[in-house]
């Protein structure tokens, strides 16, 4: 025996932990935690634990593969770029906008940069999007509307120094284990812990206030908080003369939501309200961490706006322990809306920011595309409607994962040609008619960003198995194969392209990121000057105040009715991530979490005659599915939750693709369904 | 010869390591010459990469690899015993122990539940502070660590009292691996071949304190003698009368702690149970058990109260105490403090 360990980052979540992976004798034996990382302190959760176990896995996509009627054929690298040549080629001479690329948050930043160069570029379109457009868009947006950019404020470490702790629709015990800890530690050390939340989560069990509003009624909570500030005078009238602007505007669109318009409009009890804007109002640092259950509603952008204004009016924004700090759900969701992989955006800013352009077009000797891009949300209409005609879907499921999964598979089907990239057969890829093995981040050098805009290196401890090749390099010989001619040799290359481009890491570099070994958080400059607090002299915004508005008037009116009277409730559980490509693949997680199920509360269960194990129908307005009810304590009357991960009970064909207007995003939260209890023959 | 019992001074002769490690070598020297002699098919070895930020275990089958190891084994926040189980293989391992280590080892050695054999070199433990802190503390206000009559673990440091004097002097906090280390009373290992480690005497610079445990760790010190590998010559009695005042020093601070924890972190505990998530981290953490185990037990248990009674049942007769499990609580329950409470209410009632 003998064992040496390569340092890298965990490849599931946001969070970002550090992590080290035993090798023995070539190959990996284990995951362990690296103990001086600052995000995880040497712990992992069970899906970084057991992440090294798909490395070795059988069922990895080895060959690319060719459909061939209902089976497929493997063939080789040479025969899938020609396809790619054949296919792509002429639609991209009759209109670049008929086809459309999907760049993966899980991939590394250097080949989500890739990705959407090859779509403006080489395909010229801007029809590139990523995952963010299913969960945190609408951050981004709000964010940029009120700071002036789109990334958590603050860091993890700094949340022991809040005093209170505001998280919203977010339930990080199951999410994001290992940054659960440093709100454990925050409450340890004296910090109130609020939870706004329908549902009695694990968090919200350890919170001081639990507040359970009505789903999609946020905003209105936030409006009340808002004007209890004001009216008691909360504010921090300094702040709010030196370093913001409007703040008129929003004091006059609150000042009718009284604690008890509020209470009514929301559900929560008056005093409860009036607690929570107290204790946040109050404490001398106040932070804020928030989830899909804010961004995953029609009127997202509109609520995290008000949110950010929240933290505004209460100065708690650019000091140790305020802030507020969207939970990133990808790993490298964050990076992957830095490197532009978004339809209205370019690496390094907005789309409709000239400056941004010229550095681009400059960069890469190319005229960017003109007309903008469909969001991921609207391609699959576009392709039943026949516009959009060929997709190429690296490292994402959304047969899983995209809102009204039966439009998904129709506007797949309606495509001429789909290309999947994948490390595993995904449901997707069965719908493709090429299949590119691609590579896992045990395999592949580069650098992830996490929530806390920490940019940190992972590397290569393995060779890919058998063709398998990493993303970067398959995203290179296509572009290639399309007539382009790319000089990148290694990440590093691409990574240097990267830094004259995106001024937020311009102070990045490899050598920088090797040693000490924790990542960069941007903006980082010259000397590798890195900023772990954002905002702490001036906002980003052109005046370099906060922009302060009126609140927007969302549509507040209930969707449940007598045929739809429960409100499904969308979420992760701890062992299991995502559609589970991932996380399903590994033994030791199914062992924790085997299979889905319809979380009911107990009275509601024994009206419809169920009991836990009993099969049910759990029906929208878009679809239906069964699964097997268990009864729990985490669901008030009313509602039901279903975890996100198992195809088996793939949610998303009950989910209605209705958009936040703003972002684009579906409202997985909050759908009106019937449950009646199935018969079993 | 050697014997059973026997309080050395070694030094190592093997220059590289000696300019490496700290003191006299002794612990990567004895690792070196088990692996070289074939005495261990490998060592087990806590490596702490200054360059890379970075510190972990490392199985080694080569001798030349030590010396990179020299100077690095220290205590680390790592759980050893899982390594073991899952990465050893089999064959036989040296390695340095802590004596919490130790006391999770012989569990499992009695249970004949690890798969490898080991020769274990223990290490004496700090633990609540460092006698090397506290010494040149004590040294600065001119007095001996032999007056110190008392030391007291308090908030954010520990305060000191001198043999017949009123005033209490305040020392700044000393970082402990875990929360369990302040409560811990075992510094130091009894059951490993030897018991080796640096307790300020001041007058072992240049040499390891190192006490023989066993006939076969005799034999070692004489074989290595032998091969000119060390030297060694007794302790003088003050060095020894030192080292168990300090010893007892930490056992009673230690003590003193635990009984003000079980206070304070018992009511939280009381508090907060209903909140745990039945997710079995916290035994799934322990060194003593298995996943598959902890799977097994945790069917059937509906509610926390059950699981808490699960899992103090389980644990009552093995747990060392090391604090794992609440390390990896994420609502970071002391389940290892409510066992030990357990026991100590035993204690006090009538047989």
């Amino acid at each position: 025996m003998s064992t040496n360990v390569v340092q890298t980052i965990c490849p599931f979540c946001g969070v970002g932990c550090g992590m080290y992976l035993v090798i023995d004798h070539g190959r990996i034996a284990g995951a362990e935690g690296w103990p001086e990382h600052p995000v995880n302190r040497g712990m992992l959760c069970p899906k970084g634990r057991f992440s090294y176990a798909l490395v070795n896995r059988p069922d990895r996509l080895k060959y690319p593969m060719r459909r061939d009627g209902d089976t497929w054929k493997q063939i080789s690298w040479d025969d899938a770029l020609g396809m790619m040549r054949e296919h792509l080629g002429p639609l991209r001479e009759r209109d670049p906008d008929s086809i459309y690329v999907f760049a993966s948050a899980r991939c590394t930043n250097e080949e989500s940069y890739l990705a959407q160069k090859f779509a403006r570029v080489v395909i010229g379109t801007n029809n590139v999007d990523n995952c963010t457009r299913m969960c945190h868009a609408p951050s981004g947006y709000a964010l940029t509307r009120v700071f002036g950019g789109g990334a958590s404020t603050n860091s993890m470490d700094d949340l022991e120094e809040a005093g209170c702790v505001l998280v919203w629709g977010y339930n990080p015990f199951e999410t994001h284990p290992m940054l659960f800890q440093h709100v454990i530690a925050a409450r340890k050390a004296g910090a109130k812990l609020i939870v706004v939340d329908p549902r009695i989560t694990q968090t919200a069990k350890v919170a001081n206030l639990h507040l359970q509003p009505i789903p999609g009624t946020d905003i209105a909570l936030l409006a009340g908080m808002i004007n209890y500030v004001i009216q008691t005078g909360l504010l921090d009238r300094k702040f709010i003369e030196r370093r913001t602007e409007g703040f008129e505007e929003l004091a006059k669109s609150v000042e009718l939501y009284t604690l008890e318009l509020t209470s009514s409009l929301t559900g929560v009890p008056a005093a409860l309200i009036r607690e929570a804007a107290l204790a946040y109002g109050t404490s001398p640092a106040s932070s804020i961490l928030f989830g899909m259950g804010l961004t995953q509603h029609v009127g997202s952008t509109a609520t995290i706006a008000a949110l950010c204004q929240l933290a505004v009016v209460t100065g708690n924004i650019g000091r140790p322990g305020t802030g507020v700090n969207p939970a990133r759900g990808q790993n490298n969701v964050q990076g992957t809306v830095d490197m532009g992989a978004v339809p209205d955006g370019l690496p390094g800013g907005s789309m409709s920011d000239t400056s941004v352009r010229t550095i681009v077009e400059q960069e890469w000797h190319a005229p960017l595309p003109q007309r903008p891009g469909l969001f991921a949300t609207q391609v699959w209409e576009a392709a039943q409607a026949g516009t959009v005609k060929a997709a190429y879907i690296i490292g994402e499921n959304p047969v899983l994962s995209e809102a009204d999964g039966a439009a998904v598979v129709r506007g797949l089907e309606a495509m001429d040609f789909v290309v999947v990239q994948d490390i595993f057969m995904t449901e997707t890829a069965r719908y493709a008619d090429l299949v590119l093995p691609a590579s896992l981040w045990a395999e592949k050098d580069g650098t992830f960003t996490n929530t806390e805009r920490r940019v940190q290196r992972v590397r290569k401890v393995v060779e890919s198995p058998e063709a398998a090749n990493r993303d970067w390099r398959i995203l290179i010989d296509i572009a290639d194969a399309l007539g382009a001619d790319w000089y990148y040799r290694k990440p590093e290359d691409i990574f240097e392209e990267i830094r004259r481009v995106v001024p937020a890491y311009a102070g990045i570099t490899y050598p920088l990121l090797n040693t000490p070994g924790f990542g960069l958080q941007w903006p980082v400059g010259e000397g590798g000057d890195e900023t772990e607090i954002l905002y702490a002299e001036r906002f980003a915004t052109p005046s370099g105040k906060a922009r302060l508005s009126a609140l927007e008037t969302v549509d507040l009116t209930s969707r449940l009715t007598a045929e739809f009277p429960f409100t499904l409730i969308t979420g992760r559980l701890m062992a299991q991530y995502n559609t589970g490509t991932m996380s399903r693949r590994i033994d030791q997680l199914n062992r924790i979490a085997p299979a889905g199920y319809v979380e009911l509360n107990r009275d509601d269960a024994s009206q419809i005659g169920a009991v836990s194990g009993d099969v049910v129908r759990v029906t929208s307005r878009q679809g239906t599915l069964i699964a097997p009810a268990r009864i729990g304590t985490g669901v008030p009357r009313g509602f039901v939750f279903i975890p996100n991960h198992y195809e088996d009970t793939a949610l998303n064909v009950l989910v209605p693709n209705d958009t936040d207007p703003v972002a684009h995003t579906p409202a997985y939260k909050g759908v009106p369904v019937r449950i009646e209890k199935e018969e079993q023959l | 010869m050697t014997t059973i019992g026997d309080h050395l001074y070694a030094r190592s002769t093997h220059e590289e390591l000696l300019t490496r490690a700290t003191n006299g070598a002794f612990v990567t020297t004895a690792m070196w010459y088990l692996l070289s002699t074939k005495r261990v098919d490998a060592v087990l070895g806590v490596e702490h990469d200054r360059e890379r930020n970075l510190t972990h275990t490392r199985f080694i089958d080569d001798p030349r690899e030590i010396s990179e190891l020299a100077g690095t084994v220290v205590t680390a926040p790592l759980n050893i015993v899982q390594t073991l189980r899952k990465y050893a293989g089999s064959g036989r391992v040296a390695l340095p122990v802590m004596p919490c280590e130790e006391k999770l080892l012989d569990v499992l050695i009695h249970k004949d539940e690890l798969p490898v054999q080991l020769f274990r070199i223990g290490l004496v433990c700090g633990g609540l502070f460092s006698a090397n802190d506290l010494g040149k503390e004590v040294k600065r206000l001119g007095k001996s660590l032999l007056d110190v009559e008392r030391v007291i673990h308090g908030e954010g440091g520990y305060s000191v009292s001198f043999r017949g004097e009123e005033q209490v002097h305040e020392f700044p906090e000393r970082k402990t691996v875990r929360p369990a280390c302040e409560r811990c009373v075992t510094p130091e290992p009894v059951t490993s071949h030897f018991s080796c480690g640096y307790w300020g005497t001041g007058s072992d610079r240049g040499r390891t304190y190192v006490t023989v445990n066993t006939a076969e760790a005799a034999e070692l010190v004489d074989a290595m003698v032998r091969d000119r590998a060390l030297v060694v010559e007794p302790v003088p009695d003050d060095a020894r009368a030192m080292r168990k005042h300090l010893l007892d020093l930490k056992t009673d601070a230690s003590w003193r702690y635990r009984r003000r924890q079980f206070e304070t972190d018992l009511v939280e505990t009381g508090e907060q149970i209903n909140a745990c998530p039945l997710c079995g981290e916290c035994m799934k953490a322990c060194p003593l058990r298995t996943d598959e185990y902890v799977q097994h037990l945790l069917e059937g248990v509906k509610s926390p109260a059950e699981w808490l009674a699960a899992f103090v049942l389980d644990l009552y007769d093995e747990c060392a105490e090391c604090g794992l499990c609440s390390e990896h609580c994420p609502i970071t329950l002391p389940y290892d403090l409510v066992i030990e409470h357990q026991r100590e209410l035993r204690k006090t009632l009538p047989r």
